[in-house]
Formats: C-alpha cells, sequence, structure tokens
C-alpha cells in the first residue's frame, strides 16, 4: 500500500501540481518567477557555491534524461568497462561538485548576515530537499554501483510506464537499496514544489543569452568633460565610489 | 411543481439488472481463464527455482507440498516468506536455513493466481509420486566441462563487451564477481562469486536466467530474453568463478570514490580558471562596508 502511495500516486500528485502550480505562477505572479538571486548581497562565497552546484546538478540532470530518453544507447555506451568506469566517475565528481557546492551555499546563507534578512522558509525547505537529493544520489552512485547501467535496465521502465499511465511498480518496490527509494521520492517530491519555491528559476533560464548577437554597452559622454564640469544638470562624478 | 432531476427509480432498478449479469460475466470469465492457467503461471513465476517432482532447484520440489501444509501457510509464504519467517515461524525458519538462506521473492500476483498454481501442483503430485524419482543430491554440472572459448564468452557477456543479443543489460550492471582482469561489478543485487555452488549447480542459474523470478530483474529484461547459448556461457563462467575464487584478485573497490575525488579536482580547477577574469567583489562593496561602519 505504502509502495503504490509512494511510487504510484506520488508522481502523478508531483506532476499535477509542478504543471498546474507553475503555470499557475506565471500567469498570476509573473515577476515572483526568479532565482531571487542574493549576488548584489553578496557575490565571493557565492560564486564557489553556485558554480560547482549548478555545474553537477545541470550535469546530472541532463545525465538522467539521457538514460530516460535513450537508455539503449546509454547501454551501448557501457558495453566496454573502460567506458562505463568513465561515465560512472565523472558522474560521482560531478555528484561531489553539486555537494560542495550545496554545502558552501548552504554555510554562506546561515552565516551571512545581509543573506539572512532575504532567506523565507521555503529556502530552507529547498536546501533540505537538495541535500536529501544529492546525498541519497552519490550514497546509491557509490553503494549500489553501476547505476547508469541498471537505471537504464530497470528504472526507464518504471518512469516510462509512469508517463503512459500504467505505473508498474514491482520493480522499484522490490529494490532493498533505502538510498535508492529516498532518491527517487524525493525527486518527485522536489518536482512538486517548484512552483512554490526558487526552483520555478530553471524554468526561464535566459537559454538565448547562448547564441543571441553580444550587446556592447556605450556611454555617450566623455568622462573627463563631467569631471570637469561645473554644470548641475550635467552632474558630477560621485566622489564616494 | 414537477421535478425535472428527480431520478426515476423503475429505470434505475432495470439498469442495474441488466448490469449486473454482464459485468458478472465478464468477473467470472477473468477468474475462470486464470484458473486454467496454473501450468503457464507456474512456468512463468515458479519455475525459476522449483519443480513439482523431480528434485530440488534454488528453491525445495513442490510435489506434495499441498497436502504436507495448509493452504493458508502456503499463502503466506508465497506472499512474504520473510515476514512469515520473522512472525516466528520455525517451519519456515527451518526450511529457509535450510535452502542456504537464499530468500524468496515476494509474490505480488493475485490471490487467484496463486490457488491455481497450488491446484497445478496439487495435479501435478499425483502423477509424480507415482514415478517417484530418487534426485542426486550433488548438483549436476554440465558447465564444468566448458570449453574456455565458452567461458571466455560468458566472461565477455557478464561484463558486456559482448551484448546479449536480445538488447538484455549485462551482468555488471547490478552483480559483482571477484575474477582477475574483471572491473568491479554492480552492488544493487547479489554478489555472484559463488553463486554457481549457492544456487546448487547448474540448475539454479540455468532456471534464473530462463525466467528471472527477482522483480527487478524481470523488468530488465522483459522482452529482451537471454537465448540459451548465453545462458550457457554465462553458467559455465559462474562456474569457473566459483571454483577459481581463492586464486582470483578482485580489483579495487575504491576506484570510484578516488576517480570522484579527483574528478572534482579537475572540475574546480577549471571553473577557477574559466572564470578568472570574474568581478571578484560585490558592486557596492564600498557602500555597503561604509554602511556597516557606521552602524
Amino acid at each position: 500500500m505504502t509502495n503504490i502511495l509512494l511510487f504510484a500516486v506520488l508522481p502523478y500528485a508531483a506532476l499535477a501540481i509542478f504543471l498546474v502550480g507553475s503555470i499557475y505562477r506565471y500567469k498570476n505572479r509573473g515577476f515572483s518567477v526568479s532565482s531571487i538571486s542574493s549576488q548584489f548581497l553578496e557575490g565571493k562565497k557565492l560564486f564557489w557555491g553556485s558554480q560547482p552546484f549548478h555545474w553537477g546538478l545541470f550535469i546530472l540532470f541532463f545525465g538522467h534524461l539521457i538514460a530516460f530518453l535513450f537508455p539503449s544507447a546509454v547501454l551501448a555506451w557501457n558495453g566496454q568497462p573502460v567506458r562505463l568506469l568513465i561515465l560512472e566517475i565523472a558522474a560521482f565528481a560531478f555528484g561531489l561538485s553539486a555537494l560542495l557546492g550545496l554545502v558552501l551555499l548552504i554555510l554562506r546563507r546561515l552565516t551571512n548576515r545581509r543573506v539572512q534578512i532575504v532567506t523565507s522558509k521555503m529556502d530552507i525547505v529547498v536546501y533540505a530537499i537538495l541535500l536529501t537529493q544529492i546525498v541519497s544520489g552519490l550514497l546509491v552512485a557509490y553503494h549500489s554501483r553501476w547505476g547508469s547501467s541498471w537505471f537504464s535496465a530497470f528504472l526507464t521502465p518504471y518512469l516510462r510506464s509512469v508517463f503512459v499511465f500504467d505505473p508498474q511498480i514491482d520493480a522499484i518496490a522490490s529494490v532493498t537499496s533505502l538510498s535508492l527509494k529516498v532518491h527517487v521520492i524525493s525527486a518527485f517530491a522536489l518536482i512538486g514544489i517548484i512552483p512554490f519555491t526558487r526552483f520555478v528559476h530553471f524554468l526561464v533560464y535566459p537559454v538565448d543569452y547562448l547564441w543571441r548577437s553580444y550587446q556592447q554597452v556605450i556611454w555617450n559622454w566623455s568622462r573627463k568633460h563631467i569631471r570637469t564640469s561645473r554644470s548641475h544638470s550635467e552632474g558630477h562624478k560621485s566622489k564616494n565610489n | 411543481m414537477k421535478q425535472v432531476n428527480k431520478p426515476n427509480p423503475q429505470y434505475m432498478r432495470k439498469t442495474f439488472f441488466f448490469f449486473l449479469p454482464i459485468t458478472g460475466f465478464f468477473l467470472f470469465s477473468i477468474s475462470a481463464t486464470h484458473a486454467q492457467d496454473g501450468e503457464a503461471i507456474f512456468k512463468q513465476n515458479c519455475s525459476a527455482c522449483h519443480k513439482v517432482g523431480g528434485g530440488r532447484l534454488v528453491g525445495p520440489d513442490l510435489a506434495g507440498v499441498t497436502t504436507k501444509r495448509t493452504e493458508e501457510w502456503l499463502m503466506k509464504w508465497t506472499r512474504s516468506s520473510q515476514a512469515l519467517i520473522k512472525s516466528g515461524d520455525a517451519d519456515a525458519k527451518a526450511i529457509y536455513e535450510e535452502y542456504s538462506s537464499i530468500m524468496m521473492p515476494d509474490q505480488t500476483i493475485p490471490n487467484g493466481d496463486i490457488k491455481a498454481i497450488y491446484t497445478f501442483i496439487a495435479g501435478k503430485s499425483e502423477a509424480a509420486t507415482v514415478a517417484a524419482p530418487t534426485v542426486a543430491e550433488t548438483p549436476v554440472s554440465a558447465s564444468a566441462n566448458a570449453t574456455p572459448e565458452v567461458i571466455e564468452l560468458g566472461k565477455n557477456l557478464f561484463i558486456g563487451s559482448n551484448a546479449l543479443s536480445n538488447g538484455g543489460v549485462a551482468c555488471i550492471a547490478c552483480h559483482n564477481v571477484n575474477y582477475t582482469g574483471v572491473i568491479p561489478g554492480g552492488l544493487l543485487a547479489k554478489d555472484l562469486t559463488t553463486a554457481h555452488s549457492r544456487l546448487g549447480g547448474d540448475a539454479g542459474i540455468l532456471g534464473i536466467l530462463g525466467a528471472p523470478p527477482f522483480p527487478a530483474m524481470t523488468q530488465a529484461y522483459k522482452g529482451k530474453t537471454i537465448t540459451e547459448p548465453e545462458i550457457a556461457a554465462l553458467t559455465a563462467f559462474l562456474n569457473k568463478v566459483d571454483k577459481d575464487t581463492a586464486n582470483q584478485v578482485a580489483s579495487s573497490p575504491y576506484l570510484l570514490l578516488y576517480g570522484g575525488i579527483g574528478g572534482l579536482g579537475g572540475i574546480l580547477i577549471l571553473i577557477y580558471f574559466l572564470w578568472f577574469a570574474r568581478k571578484k567583489e560585490t558592486v557596492k562593496k564600498d557602500i555597503y562596508d561604509r554602511q556597516l561602519k557606521s552602524i
């Protein structure tokens, strides 16, 4: 019964909340769809937290997506043990990278006065669920290793069965690894809370920045002229910055 | 005043009596088809580990089991042998230990199917007791005579460098064996280094590979059955691994950890250099610092 709730009901609840909630938020609270960046308040620690965290998460997200969409390609790649090792070690490194980044981000949020002011309760939920997700993922990768192969073999069929509205939960329910179950459940929980948190920012990531032409900003006045001008309307260069 | 939406009791009764027999017929036909399929259901779910007459495989020979045990006990065992053992049932514990403490997977098929299996076993047992074959306890292992080429093929199938012809995932995804030259295997499922002797020789492995009884394995090989020559090669390889356990050097299991930490270092160095020219202080640092001082 618990298994049905966790592996057949929770996924649909989470996906429905994600879809409806995200559309509602975008339509009605459009300006809140943002990462609510605190980079203006603190940038130095943010860099070493945010960069390893986002690169780790980015690569792992697409890794999971590829194993879900093209399982046979992943299995073909893993056919040679050396390639399997390369894939697994690289994925594990990005997992560690995400963990390191997240720990630094949590420490920053807990210790920096400026960042504390803009921290909401939902941010704590976000950190808790991300920490669960990344730690359980690393435990799975280490203690139930070669996940890239068995994900394609039996988790992809499970996830596909969810998406075609015919959930087959026997395989996932029979797994003895607690960290794997936690990983799957917290993944669905994460999807479910996207609309209520700063997670929404991944939906509005400005991907077109990657291919749009660059823009050069040119100030149309002479700095020297302004420095020496006595005219108030032309302004004076601030002396305190 | 006329009530427009009032249900018509007579109509409802009529519809009810119209639907009742149809629904009843479908339910009956579903249970009837199931009842006939005892043998097929047995083959699909049980035959990997059990025979009815003819000796033990991974699990006991089930001939006569329906007269030896009550149906209630059998049902509890079939649903979850581990739950029955935990409830303190001495017989269940004895059987579990007699068969090398290999856990029987919990069955989630409908009660009707399980009962159909019992009926099939009961029917087959009567025929089997007439023949009453005496079964040799020592496992038969034809794979012991396998040629080195077959063992090599088995090894390649195990690690995946020879793909299984129907597209099934290589064994190493979930299973480990200690064998020189083979990378550490997966840890999701059981270590197979001593599987050959643990599962009672060739028969157990042939049974499991022919019709995988464990749900995750069933899912992985659904529609991707392992062919007979492949099963034979894998069995020969596992036999070889089991026999040579003492001489094998297992490769380091810490590869993933060390590799991962090394990779993390690489990622950090890359980030450091790619963003070397970043603005290292916040835009308004001076203003903030001055304001903090003035508080």
